[in-house]
């Protein structure tokens, strides 16, 4: 159960090492539908409506592809609640 | 309630009835703020207004509902932003299959539902005929749950568990009634017992007044049109919100603010904002900014999307009424583990100050993009003093100023005693008027308590609370004034500093000048308070030998400067105050807007009137000469003459 926990995010972080941090982006090279533009970033946002992995065309803004992350706390952060709650999901499903 | 309640009517969703529902609801969160304000014992509720009330929509997909902040009252705007990601988070975790009515469930976890912990957030189930129609939520901060220092307001805390006990999702009330064990979560770890019950007695009579409004909405409209509205209000503030970003012209601008320090170690704290606008969609990067801190000047990510929705609602749609829908346009990317991203165990007990820089940042990166809108830096920081102590249940003997010795008084007898003086600065000037003098923080909204009340409730003496001249940004619209503030200590008491950022200045805007910066001073004890008591206006640029620096740039003599000039002072340290310590806080005023130059003289002689501007500033910043004496108002009037030769020697044809 625990390296299961483990694998999808931590309770608790130490202070970054590093003195400055910036959020990682990939470049994804598709083609936005809306623009035509092949300016696309795959990264981390958050939204009004939760984390999101989201591939994003640079030029407009346009969101060709999200991916919710596991909890609402994020791809990163999981609280024991938050496994105890996935856990309890799964045992009713 | 009889049942069905209207669950079972048809929607009705022409226009009128949707906005006279969509009005329903933000007069229902209004009201129920009014019984928080008149129920709640603690000051920091009842009189600064920390808190707020909001609806909340049920999860229904087939509406497009999904526990959206359907209306939020005017209050803390800190808590607008983060209560959508507070309410879901809490739900998530505790089941929705697990409410039943009557419940109120508690969470104060910051990074489950950010602000501080002293910030509790609680949710309250609506259910008709056996259907939940909605919630209502209200965040209150509640001023002590335990942890290392009395209060909780300290910058000296290493750590989530040192700041007080977390809650995530315990119910204190069940099915209208107290549950004692969620009850005693909060009685049994704070030091102030007696305003805890009462504060968390007039959440649950919000909440219930405020689900009696809504169940009336049900039974009169039906549910099905309830929900409509809500969708309609939530798409309102939406369109509302695309369209005024639509105005923005299409590009990359960036901005940049901080914090001065940490607890432990003197170096600055950088936010770096990278906004990317394109049509109706907006986003602001925070890639680059300085990782979290060891001590509680951190903010959680959700404090970091507040602060970008309050930023970009203030400056492009400030007047549509405040939902979640709003904010559906707007991304943040941040990255986390910086301290406005912080992650457990980080403290966050300052989270305010942060998340106001990270306002600040974003206001000056869009600036770029408003020529003729915005508005330029406001002072930006709450420079807070907690003054904490075991008060003397004696009252002074004397009410005559002359004789008012030293003895401290109870507040009400409690034997514990936690002030949060907060301090109220100038805004930054805009296109449309001069900055406003005298209130809080953007994203705070509160009130500053009065002085009768304080020295009412707490063993203090406020000697001085007054504008001080000449710290307003010049401009032709001037930024809003200074405050000084001079605080005596009754009792023997610690007091912590809380002063995060006064080594930025409030930034000018459009040729106006900046801001004047803000200090702190500390007097020692006087065995008579009389001599504390001003015998005339503050003077910044007077030297006080009575008193010595603690936080600011200062001269040898002890004169506030420019954050360019003199010798930076800073501590985030508590100290032991003896009775009759005097604490002075300056706070700083706002950025002025477009030449100074070009502002109407009448307007300077009002300043001057006003005791804003002192005479020799309004000819040396604005070319205007007055003439007269400013202790007889009536005398003060334009040089019409000398103003003209004053404003064309300095370049200026008017």
């Amino acid at each position: 159960m625990a390296s299961e926990r483990r694998a999808l995010g931590a309770a608790l972080f130490p202070r970054p090492a590093q003195e400055e941090l910036s959020v990682p982006r990939e470049r994804v090279g598709v083609t936005c539908q809306e623009c035509g533009s092949s300016e696309t970033e795959r990264y981390q946002v958050l939204r009004v409506t939760g984390w999101k992995r989201v591939t994003r065309c640079q030029d407009c803004l346009a969101v060709i592809d999200s991916e919710d992350a596991p909890t609402p706390f994020g791809f990163t952060y999981l609280p024991y609640g938050s496994y105890l709650r996935m856990a309890v999901s799964d045992r009713r499903e | 309630m009889s049942e069905p309640l209207g669950t079972e009517r048809p929607v009705v969703a022409d226009a009128v009835t949707l906005e006279i529902v969509r009005s329903a609801f933000f007069a229902i969160v209004r009201q129920a703020g009014r019984i928080i304000v008149r129920s709640s014992f603690s000051p920091i509720i009842r009189d600064a207004f920390d808190f707020c009330v909001t609806i909340v929509a049920p999860t229904r997909p087939e509406d497009q509902l999904d526990l959206d902040i359907v209306a939020m009252n005017e209050s803390l705007a800190h808590f607008s932003g983060v209560m959508p990601f507070a309410i879901r988070n809490l739900l998530w975790e505790y089941g929705m299959e697990n409410l039943a009515p009557g419940d109120l469930i508690a969470l104060n976890n910051p990074y489950k539902g950010g602000n501080h912990l002293y910030d509790n957030a609680f949710y309250r189930p609506v259910f008709a005929g056996g259907e939940l129609v909605g919630g209502i939520a209200v965040k209150v901060h509640l001023m002590d749950l335990g942890g290392k220092m009395a209060g909780g307001y300290s910058a000296e805390k290493r750590n989530i568990w040192e700041e007080g006990t977390t809650v995530a999702g315990i119910p204190i009330y069940k099915d209208d009634r107290p549950f004692i064990p969620g009850f005693n979560v909060y009685l049994d770890n704070t030091r102030l017992p007696d305003n805890m019950i009462a504060d968390l007695q007039a959440v649950h009579s919000a909440c219930a007044f405020a689900e009696t409004r809504m169940l009336a909405l049900v039974e009169k409209y039906g549910a099905a049109t309830v929900y409509r509205a809500m969708q309609y209000s939530l798409d309102y503030a939406e369109r509302s919100m695309r369209s005024a970003l639509s105005a923005i012209p299409d590009g990359v601008y960036e901005g940049e603010d901080g914090l001065d320090r940490d607890t432990f170690e003197d170096r600055p704290y950088t936010i770096r904002c990278r906004i990317n606008k394109r049509g109706q969609r907006i986003e602001a990067d925070f890639s680059g900014t300085t990782r979290q801190s060891d001590s509680a000047i951190n903010c959680p990510v959700f404090d970091t999307a507040n602060a970008v929705y309050t930023a970009i609602k203030f400056l492009c749609d400030p007047r549509t009424p405040n939902n979640s829908g709003a904010f559906r346009c707007i991304d943040v990317v941040v990255p986390e583990g910086t301290f406005i991203a912080a992650r457990p165990p980080a403290p966050t007990t300052l989270y305010f100050d942060a998340a106001e820089a990270v306002f600040s940042a974003v206001v000056k990166a869009l600036k770029a993009a408003m020529p003729h809108g915005g508005f330029a830096g406001h002072f930006g920081t709450n420079m807070g003093l907690v003054i904490t102590g075991g008060a003397v249940a004696q009252e002074a003997t004397s009410d005559d100023a002359g004789s008012h010795s030293l003895g401290a008084r109870g507040p009400r007898g409690a034997t514990t005693f936690v002030a949060p003086m907060i301090s109220l600065g100038g805004f930054g000037g805009m296109s449309g008027g001069d900055g406003e003098s005298y209130v809080s923080m953007s994203q705070q909204n509160v009130m500053d308590m009065s002085v009768e009340a304080l020295e009412e409730d707490y063993p203090l003496l406020i000697a001085r609370k007054e504008f001080v001249a000449d710290r307003a940004g010049p401009g032709e619209m001037r930024g809003g004034a200074g405050v000084v503030y001079d605080r005596i200590v009754l009792g023997q008491a610690e007091v912590r500093p809380l002063i995060l950022r006064v080594r930025r200045e409030p930034w000018a805007a459009e040729g106006g000048r900046e801001g004047r910066a803000g200090a702190a001073w500390r007097g020692a004890p006087r065995e008579q308070l009389a001599d504390w008591f001003p015998s005339e206006a503050f003077d910044a640029e007077a030297a006080d030998e009575r008193v010595a620096p603690i936080v600011g740039y200062f001269d040898p003599a002890g004169r506030v400067l420019g954050s360019s000039d003199g010798d930076w002072r800073s501590t985030l340290r508590a100290e032991n105050a003896a009775p009759g310590t005097m604490y002075r806080v300056l706070t700083p005023g706002g950025g002025g807007w477009g030449d100074p130059l070009s502002r109407d003289p009448e307007q300077v002689l009002r300043d001057v009137r006003d005791e804003i501007v002192t005479q020799t500033a309004a000819e040396r910043d604005y070319g205007v000469v007055i003439s007269g004496d400013v202790g007889r108002p009536g005398s003060l009037a334009i040089d019409e003459a000398a103003t003209r030769a004053r404003r064309e020697e300095a370049g200026h044809g008017k």
